[in-house]
């Protein structure tokens, strides 16, 4: 099998993940919704801080913020939400299916995330923008720099698929994933610098969430967006590389090890 | 040449037990009970080319297990298999190319899409070339009578009409050995015998070796000439559908509902299970009466106003295996 061929057969699942996806159209509203809502109470917010003292840390005025949380959000929303899908698999016996095709389980479930995400993604980024632009106005950016956030963007986001299906693989061993998410998804408002970039943060703290891979999922791509720095993009995907290696060797022993004690339900 | 081959496979489960009430959940999450439940027990057999072999059973004998390790997805805790020259779990990937499996109760359809999103992406998977797909698609839609659903979106579509999308799924990429758990669950009669012809035809004109499962003795009837019965993880019969039918499903339960009530209902081989006023429920043993006796006789006495007439279910028929068993022993002693 040549690598082109198996490259087109997993383009065209996400392909298909992407056609899917257009049939959730009010969810995916609504979605929006809710994220124009969050966006419109954060400028609100930042406005009157600002406004009262004149907030500005490290070069984020209310202006940044309002750009880093569309940023943040819309990463955080628009990610493929693929979390229940290997334990409704072997909840369900469906993994029967998933397993014996001609592909690898792993790299089906990623082509199939990006498919959703790169659709969501897209979406959010205009709504984001819009919202942002009528509310601070624009910030400065280059196609250059546009250039440098997607690639780190687009890693941000294979480290999310990959924390994920570390978390989901686990459905091998425990039937219920979903405190994992859970908390996941808490430690990314904080870690993962949701809300605010690390730059406001206190000290201790930030050090802390920099140390984790959560941070290069959010923050990262988020304050270059902002504030982009060559410097910063370096070493940014650098360590973005590092931890995707790390965790796809995780995910794959998983797989391995969960593959060859899988219990499958109703036989 | 055996297209699957088995010889000692054997699978044990794990399953956690938790004891009742809340002390009981706390107490086994700090130290859990993990019993042991024997699935499968060291069965064997050989299946050849080109056959079509009924793997029937209840729920929970062991047939779903024993078909998701003939196909990978199960590694066994003993014992080998090879299915057309390669062992399953050590080879998932290759195997997957070679043969086709249909799961009754799961889906392998993407629901929000019609079925010609799904069949084009397994074009894809399977690396089938354009052209053989478009033709091998033309045939099978034709076959399977799949063109006025093919646009429709696969959660708008009927029970039948799924599964016919399903083995045509299942079969685009011309597998040489067709794994089928359970395909007529939960159908119609007209949509089993629908789907049941299309199995025969896809054997009879490709060649496909089919592994069918079922708890429809009705499914192992009217496809295969060769059964085998598991129960509790052991096969317990392995034999031709006709000796089967010769020697343990002569009996068919006839439910009937006259216009009339009547007193009683006496004929040589037939033994009333129920009867209250109009209604029956008799057990005929065919080899002494034939149906249509059955019928007459009712029908000299009232009108008949509701018939069904059943093979006894699969449960009845392990019984009575059981029972022969025992009582052949006991002969022998």
């Amino acid at each position: 099998m040549t690598v082109m061929t198996a490259m087109a057969k997993y383009f065209h699942v996400a392909r298909v993940s992407m056609r899917a996806r257009t049939a959730y159209l009010a969810d995916f509203l609504l979605g929006s919704v809710f994220y124009a809502l969050i966006l419109y109470v954060f400028v609100q917010l930042w406005s009157v801080i600002g406004g009262t003292s004149g907030f500005v840390v490290e070069g984020f005025g209310p202006r940044e913020l309002v750009w880093y949380l569309m940023a943040s959000e819309a990463i955080m929303l628009g990610r493929a939400r693929f979390e229940h899908e290997t334990d409704e698999e072997v909840k369900t016996g469906a993994i029967a299916y998933s397993l014996n095709k001609p592909y690898h389980y792993v790299m089906f479930k990623l082509a199939s995330y990006w498919g959703e995400t790169a659709l969501k993604m897209a979406l959010y980024i205009l709504i984001g923008s819009a919202v942002a632009l009528a509310a601070v106005g624009p910030i400065r950016v280059s196609a250059t720099h546009l250039a440098g956030v997607l690639a780190c963007t687009v890693l941000a986001l294979t480290l999310n698929f990959l924390i994920g299906m570390a978390l989901s693989l686990s459905a091998f061993w425990v039937e219920d994933t979903a405190p994992f998410f859970w908390i996941y998804s808490k430690v990314l408002f904080v870690l993962g610098g949701l809300f605010a970039p690390m730059e406001v943060y206190p000290d201790a703290l930030a050090r802390v969430a920099r140390a984790t891979p959560f941070n290069y999922v959010l923050y990262a791509p988020a304050r270059l967006f902002v504030q982009f720095d060559a410097d910063f993009l370096l070493r940014t995907v650098a360590m973005q590389v590092m931890w995707a290696a790390v965790l796809a060797l995780l995910v794959m022993a998983l797989y391995g090890m969960g593959v060859k004690r899988l219990n499958v339900n109703g036989g | 040449m055996a297209a699957i081959d088995v010889c000692g496979l054997t699978k044990v489960f794990e399953v956690r037990e938790t004891a009742p009430g809340l002390a009981g959940s706390l107490r086994s999450v700090i130290s859990p009970t993990v019993r042991e439940i024997e699935a499968v027990r060291t069965i064997s057999f050989s299946v050849d080319e080109g056959e079509m072999l009924a793997f029937i059973g209840p729920n929970g004998a062991g047939k779903s297990t024993t078909i998701k390790m003939l196909t990978g997805i199960l590694h066994p805790t003993g014992g080998r298999a090879s299915v057309l020259g390669i062992t399953p779990w050590e080879n998932r990937q290759r195997l997957s190319s070679e043969i086709g499996c249909v799961f009754g109760q799961r889906s392998q359809l993407w629901y929000h899409l019609p079925p010609r999103d799904t069949f084009e992406l397994l074009a894809n998977v399977y690396e089938i070339p354009k052209s053989v797909y478009r033709d091998r698609l033309e045939m099978l839609a034709g076959r399977f009578e799949l063109a006025d659903f093919m646009s429709t979106p696969v959660r708008k579509l009927s029970l039948g009409q799924r599964m016919r999308c399903e083995i045509a799924a299942s079969l685009l990429h011309g597998p040489k050995v067709l794994f089928l758990d359970e395909p007529t669950i939960g159908l119609d009669v007209v949509a089993k015998r629908a789907i049941r012809g299309l199995i025969r035809q896809m054997n009879r004109e490709e060649g496909v070796t089919v592994f069918l499962t079922s708890h429809d003795v009705g499914d192992m009837e009217e496809l295969c000439r060769r059964v085998m019965i598991i129960n509790h993880g052991e096969l317990i019969l392995d034999t031709s559908v006709s000796a089967l039918r010769r020697d343990y499903l002569r009996f068919k339960i006839v439910r009937v509902r006259l216009a009339d009530a009547i007193d009683g209902f006496e004929m040589d081989g037939v033994a009333v299970i129920k009867h209250k006023r109009a209604n029956l429920k008799l057990s005929v043993d065919t080899d002494l009466t034939s149906i249509d006796e059955v019928l007459a006789g009712l029908m000299r006495r009232a009108r008949i106003v509701d018939i069904t007439i059943a093979d006894p279910p699969t449960e009845q028929v392990i019984a009575d295996i059981y029972g022969r068993d025992a009582s052949e022993a006991l002969a022998g002693r």
